[in-house]
């Protein structure tokens, strides 16, 4: 039973979406990729927090997809990594409302860490080269670094009727 | 999220097994738009720049335009002469084709999001006449290859650094054939089934040996940046760093169409197509019996260089273009000598400098190389014209 009813209208679910999409495919360097935010999944991991009966695996999973047509991998491998990070997020999202700040930065960060791990393993095995050292999670740190901004920007669009 | 997990196993599967080719039809097309979509704030900040440069900068890259337009010319001149020379020895040895084609510049409008891959969007598609396996040149080297044609203004493409790019090469100093296979790092590519014995050395210049068909011959590729022999290994293993700057590339070429130019059939000296032979404007300070000593060179230098065991095959047709026939095409020769030798050198020296700025290399790197033969056969062939 959800303690409250969200009234967050879709459409700036979509647009943050949309708005996450640019930003990925926005055209960088290939050097600077790694270094790259992953914006879809921050997308999802706030929506999945925040309205956790309204953004699921499926929504996740649909996410995951669009990122795998825009890429050029199998599709079905993001969208897998994606439903199995929301999957988590929806068992973590009330113990995170108790979280202090640097706790919360820290759940990020391993969730993020563990979605590039899982992609890592399974692009391994498709024999794709897998880059050496830590550099590669360089990633999931700026990811954290942009978790603020985000919230910052996302929040005003909550809207919630509370009854409870 | 059990039914997710066997859903996106199954669609994995079948882009796998490729079966979902009509599907990725329609995404190239969604995808498409959002990559047009988000180029548009690198559109903006290029308007911007060019709109609000300062005069002394433009005046500074359009002095250097300048500079590199008048330098890449006065190669062409040079070029012009050996295409026909090269053109002429290869219908002595009854090379039976001559590759050459036309390109399209094509601006590269998106990056794919995936580290793994490395691959590009590009704003030519159908429209332009590009088709799915057209190679791409840079100002460098070879740049890698067209995968899929997404729209009538659009198009994708494999860089030759990717894990699943292999092309074929040969190095530029002895013919030694081996396929380079991209690392998926950007700087680096491998040379597969390098034999041990393979005579491969640190600097080698790899260009493209137009195996396979479909890259075109000679482009450069890569310079080999490490060579380690192991006797426990196989093979060799050696790495080359691509020529290309393929992390800052805008603009590229596209192959469009590798026109397939038959040649005259073997005998003596076949006239050439004016495009190629057509003498640069300088020579016509030349005198006769300098046209005549080059006439001599090909047929005095190409039994001597390399060319043993196929004068042994083919003896007939490379003594048939016997002197009595030459005054007749004479207006092809004087290229050679007079471009190569005289004027070369001093445009060289004065246009120099914008070869050792990194931006302005000389795009071309391959006819460096190839430039010491002929003049060594125009030494050769005015010695032995001297000597008679």
């Amino acid at each position: 039973m959800p303690a409250s009813r969200d009234t967050t209208p879709f459409f700036s679910l979509f647009f943050s979406v949309l708005m996450a999409l640019f930003l990925t495919t926005l055209p960088i360097a290939k050097e600077w990729q790694w270094a790259q935010p992953q914006w879809l999944l921050l997308i999802v991991l706030y929506w999945g927090f925040m309205l956790p009966h309204r953004f699921g695996i499926l929504s996740a999973w649909i996410i995951g997809l669009l990122l795998d047509c825009v890429g050029s991998g199998l599709i079905g491998l993001h969208g897998l990594v994606m439903a199995i990070i929301a999957q988590l997020v929806y068992l973590l999202h009330i113990r995170m409302r108790t979280f202090p700040a640097w706790q919360k930065g820290a759940v990020i960060f391993v969730l993020v860490g563990l979605y590039q791990t899982i992609l890592r393993l399974i692009n391994s095995v498709l024999g794709y080269p897998t880059p050496e050292g830590l550099f590669y999670y360089l990633s999931s740190v700026s990811s954290v670094l942009v978790w603020p901004l985000l919230v910052w920007m996302l929040s005003p669009s909550i809207k919630k009727n509370r009854y409870s | 999220m059990w039914s997710v997990i066997i859903l996106s196993g199954a669609l994995m599967f079948a882009d796998n097994q490729r079966q979902l080719e009509p599907a990725h039809q329609v995404i190239n097309y969604v995808v498409t738009a959002i990559y047009s979509f988000s180029h548009v704030p690198l559109e903006a900040l290029d308007w911007g720049s060019d709109t609000w440069a300062s005069h002394q900068s433009l005046l500074t890259e359009n002095q250097q335009l300048k500079q590199k337009l008048l330098f890449l010319a006065q190669k062409q001149l040079k070029f012009k002469a050996l295409e026909a020379e090269n053109l002429r020895l290869k219908s002595l040895l009854r090379a039976a084709m001559d590759v050459r084609g036309r390109v399209k510049m094509a601006e590269i409008v998106g990056i794919n999001p995936d580290p793994f891959t490395h691959e590009v969007l590009l704003n030519r598609g159908t429209a332009d006449g590009i088709r799915v396996g057209q190679p791409l040149l840079g100002s460098d080297g070879l740049i890698g290859q067209i995968i899929a044609v997404t729209s009538a203004h659009s198009s994708r493409a494999l860089l030759i650094s990717d894990a699943n790019h292999a092309l074929p090469v040969q190095i530029n100093r002895n013919g030694v054939r081996a396929i380079a296979v991209g690392s998926g790092h950007l700087g680096k590519l491998y040379l597969a089934y390098l034999p041990d014995s393979a005579d491969v050395k640190v600097g080698d210049l790899l260009v493209s040996s137009g195996l396979g068909g479909r890259f075109p011959f000679g482009y450069p590729v890569a310079t080999v940046t490490m060579v380690k022999h192991d006797p426990g290994a196989p093979f060799a293993t050696a790495e080359a760093r691509p020529k290309a700057l393929l992390d800052r590339l805008r603009h590229v070429l596209i192959l469009v169409h590798q026109d397939v130019v038959p040649l005259p059939p073997p005998g003596p000296w076949p006239t050439l197509p004016p495009a190629v032979c057509a003498p640069p404007p300088v020579i016509s300070a030349t005198n006769s019996t300098a046209t005549t000593s080059t006439l001599a060179a090909p047929v005095v230098a190409t039994p001597v260089s390399a060319t043993a065991p196929v004068q042994a095959t083919s003896s007939t047709p490379l003594t048939q273009p016997s002197v009595p026939t030459l005054p007749t095409k004479l207006p092809v020769k004087p290229v050679v000598k007079p471009v190569v030798v005289k004027p070369v050198k001093p445009v060289a020296e004065v246009t120099a400098p914008p070869i050792k700025n990194k931006e302005h290399k000389i795009p071309y790197q391959a006819p460096d190389d190839f430039s010491a033969q002929p003049s060594s056969e125009t030494s050769s062939s005015a010695t032995a014209v001297t000597g008679s």
